[in-house]
């Protein structure tokens, strides 16, 4: 497969550094503290959170902080085949420690020592950067859940293809070309996460983490531009039943 | 059982040594420790030590028929389930946090980026292929069994020769070594692994090849795998510590320069095992 | 057997719901009626690689404050081969999973229980032969079609399997079955029975298939073409749950009365076109027993319940179909 033909344009029509539309829903949903639905292109993963709480399990408390526990689920008819992915899959394991370690330093969890923060998340359809939509909708749904983070975990797909750079790809294109997730904390600018299993030369690696931290800023961007939307349409809401902005303020 | 979490007072002697850049050990914070490499007397048999953490690597082959997506193709399938006897850690039964990572990390490291040339494991297409089996014990759990266990396997599979096999029409003939010298498997490249451990003190430095008691107290681990034409296989860094995109890129330019010297040592070591090896021919 | 309820209430919480349901009038959490149904929402095509899906929420208190219960469905074709698991003329796998978000309470082997039990009544119910469409075979004596239809229950707050059932019926009326074409390879007359020719000849081309002598294989008809809806997509049914107090019954239980009930009576109806309707499953949940003649009366009541559901349904997923039609139309007509 031509992953970028001569005139510059992708499988899909988009170009290099063009990433797929990105649509968020923040609506609640259940009896969740917070959930996000998050759409890139063909990808689409809904998280809840339900937390802090008392923990499931006593033994998994921790003294001194929160206990994250997330848990994946794969829908079967999320990807091209059918394929139902067992609980035990390890791949499914993986992602799902890599999304807790990701956020373990992201959620201030010594406000709340001896409870635990559920993060469950269900992929609905997938067509690439899974891990990618995981945690911006985990970010998400943290932030709806009122639970304080010291900063958004933004995260984006990179590949390489000629050389040249590629962000955001889909199923297609990463089963073609090296790939790399990345999370970004744009406050900061620093990298929380990196995940690449394929074969890529050393010096290939900084243009790609430049490419990769410019297109989480703009994600960010969406992200913030979402959550600031949730924010309005609750305050207003909440004027409607009788709160004034003084209420607000204390 | 979970062991107890480690002292105050060990953690703050830790910390502060860390801080004025020793380790209890003795090593500099980017020294990794020596790997001793012992070679049994079957082909593929690999006992590989850092320290005291201790993994034992075991290659056998069978011939098969492939699956029929994959006619061409070899198979090769890990077998990495940690036991109690690495340490009280770990269960039985259980898949631990540190088993999914090992394992996933192995399958990346000697699966997915293509080390083994898969159809030069092909027999006769659509009929024979071999089968290569790696199975790892893990002995002793003394910190960063993750690289201890990939570097057992990938020198395994170096160390590892299978028969010789004649294809005449459709007969197979396999030779015992005893007839035909065994074949050493077609390797397209020898990755290892390197694990980093950060500390939430920004003050403290990055250490390389963290011991137990430093990977436990440490706020995340970040690792590379990369082989000595500096390619990275794998680069992974599942939260932690944030870190800014030059302080990964110096800590990538470090694991290049250690996989160049660690694949010397193995190559080194492989060498002086075969020639302490009679090849008999007839 | 399913678990009659998820969550626990306090003795005096379930007498003051128990009471209100038998009080005359009587009085429930909500406000509604013993007979009424809270808002029930439904979208179809909501997975896009799946053949056909749909959501359903039944009681979503709105955007800002969630509550209710959704359940997503998706079914999905595979090709099957008549050798291996296949069965002539296709058949139909329904697998349920439940999210941990919609039983947070339940540990995960109490959640692979509850699932299972789920997915068991409704395969029995939508894998059975009278319900079976015609359509999904492609090769007699080789090839059909499997249909999976997996659900997953998001979240739970009352009143599951209706949701359920409405919901696997949305994503099968919304499924699209791919056209196909048969092909067969013609053995040439001068060679010997059984070697196939495939290459194209001056009189016999290898993929004629005008004339179908004996179909060997199939292709799409067309790769892009949304294919041809399930036969007799109509009969899929509906379900409806009757909660019992004593003789008292009512509809769409929040997880609190669901709490406060001891006994189900799921009922399961199809209404075929020009027939008469057909009940097609009843099941009895819950640690009560009931009289017979009463149980006699429940049915009578629950096909005048499951009638009126299934038209509202039914006129939901036409509106669907339209709607979407509309916004596939619109997008051509902008790209344009």
């Amino acid at each position: 497969m031509e992953v970028l033909n001569a005139d510059g344009y992708r499988s899909d029509g988009r170009r290099q550094f063009e990433l797929r539309s990105i649509t968020i829903d923040l609506a609640q949903h259940g009896a969740a503290d917070g959930t996000a639905t998050i759409v890139h292109g063909l990808t689409k993963v809904f998280v809840s959170v339900l937390g802090p709480r008392e923990a499931k399990l006593r033994s998994l408390t921790i003294h001194d902080r929160a206990n994250v526990n997330v848990e994946v689920n794969v829908a079967a008819f999320s990807s091209g085949e059918r394929r139902k992915r067992a609980k035990s899959d390890k791949r499914v394991l993986e992602m799902a420690s890599a999304i807790k370690s990701t956020f373990e330093t992201i959620i201030q969890t010594n406000l709340y020592p001896r409870s635990q923060i559920d993060i469950y998340i269900q992929i609905i359809e997938q067509d690439g950067g899974l891990l990618q939509a995981c945690i911006n909708g985990t970010t998400l749904a943290l932030i709806c859940a009122g639970i304080p983070l010291v900063d958004f975990a933004c995260a984006v797909t990179c590949g390489v293809y000629a050389n040249s750079p590629i962000l955001d790809l889909t199923t297609l294109e990463e089963n073609d070309i090296p790939n790399m997730t990345l999370a970004m904390l744009p406050k900061t600018g620093s990298v929380n996460l990196t995940a690449m299993e394929s074969r890529l030369h050393v010096d290939r690696f900084g243009d790609l983490f430049e490419v990769a931290l410019g297109a989480g800023r703009v994600i960010h961007e969406e992200m913030k531009l979402a959550i600031l939307a949730k924010s309005r349409m609750l305050v207003a809401e909440m004027k409607t039943i009788g709160w004034g902005e003084k209420d607000l303020v204390d | 059982m979970r062991p107890p979490s480690p002292s105050i007072v060990e953690k703050e002697f830790l910390y502060n040594s860390l801080k004025e850049s020793l380790r209890i050990d003795g090593r500099e914070p980017l020294e990794m420790r020596e790997p001793t490499l012992s070679f049994g007397p079957e082909l593929g048999w690999v006992e590989c030590s850092l320290g005291k953490t201790k993994v034992i690597a075991q290659i056998e082959a069978k011939i098969v028929r492939p699956p029929p997506e994959r006619p061409l193709e070899g198979i090769i399938t890990i077998h990495s389930e940690i036991s109690p006897t690495a340490s009280s850690e770990y269960e039985f039964g259980r898949t631990s946090e540190e088993e999914v990572t090992i394992t996933r990390m192995l399958d990346k490291v000697l699966r997915r980026s293509d080390a083994i040339d898969k159809e030069s494991l092909c027999i006769l297409a659509n009929q024979r292929v071999w089968h290569l089996r790696l199975t790892l014990h893990f002995l002793a759990d003394a910190g960063n069994m993750l690289d201890c266990a990939c570097l057992a396997g990938i020198v395994a599979l170096k160390h590892f020769r299978r028969p010789e096999v004649e294809v005449i029409g459709d007969e197979i003939t396999i030779y015992p070594p005893s007839e035909r010298a065994p074949f050493p498997l077609a390797i397209h490249h020898s990755p290892y692994c390197f694990t980093f451990a950060f500390f939430s003190d920004a003050t403290i430095p990055p250490v390389l090849d963290p011991s137990q008691l430093e990977q436990r107290l440490s706020a995340g681990v970040t690792s590379i795998a990369l082989n000595a034409q500096k390619e990275i296989c794998v680069f992974q860094k599942f939260g932690g510590v944030p870190l800014l995109p030059k302080d990964l890129l110096a800590i990538i330019d470090i694991a290049v320069a250690k996989a160049q010297g660690l694949h010397q040592i193995v190559e080194n070591r492989l060498k002086e095992d075969w020639s302490s090896r009679t090849v008999e021919f007839r | 057997m399913p678990a009659t309820s998820t969550i626990s209430l306090s003795k005096a919480e379930k007498s003051y719901i128990q009471t209100g349901i038998l009080s005359d009038p009587p009085f429930r959490a909500d406000g509604r009626s013993l007979r009424a149904y809270r808002s029930v929402e439904l979208e179809t095509g909501v997975a896009l690689l799946a053949n056909g899906s749909a959501r359903v929420s039944i009681g979503r208190e709105g955007i800002n404050s969630g509550g209710g219960t959704e359940v997503i469905a998706a079914s999905k074709l595979e090709v099957e081969d008549l050798n291996e698991d296949g069965v002539e003329g296709g058949r139909i796998v329904c697998t349920v999973s439940c999210s941990p978000a919609a039983y947070p309470h339940l540990t995960s082997n109490a959640l692979d229980e509850l699932q299972e039990d789920i997915s068991t009544i409704l395969h029995q119910t939508l894998a059975h032969h009278s319900l079976h469409p015609n359509n999904l075979g492609i090769l007699p004596g080789k090839k059909s079609w499997l249909l999976h239809l997996d659900l997953i229950v998001l979240s739970d707050a009352g009143n599951v399997f209706d949701a359920i059932f409405m919901s696997a019926r949305a994503a099968l009326w919304d499924t699209r079955v791919p056209r196909t074409r048969r092909i067969t390879y013609r053995a040439r007359k001068d060679h010997a029975e059984g070697q196939y020719h495939i290459d194209a000849d001056e009189n016999f081309s290898g993929f004629d298939t005008r004339r179908l002598a004996k179909a060997t294989d199939f292709e799409l008809s067309d790769y892009w073409d949304e294919g041809e809806v399930l036969d007799g997509r109509e009969r899929w049914p509906v379900c409806v749950t009757l909660n019992v107090i004593s003789q008292t019954h009512y509809l769409d239980a929040t997880l609190q009365e669901e709490a406060a009930t001891l006994l189900r009576l799921l009922l399961v109806y199809s209404f075929p076109p020009n027939s008469p309707p057909s009940l097609c499953g009843m099941r009895l949940v819950g640690g009560e027993d009931s009289a017979l003649p009463d149980i006699k009366d429940f049915i009578k009541e629950g096909e005048q319940y499951a009638q009126e559901l299934f038209i509202s349904l039914d006129a939901k997923l036409r509106e669907e179909d339209l709607r979407r039609k509309q916004k596939a139309y619109t997008k051509f007509a902008r790209s344009r």
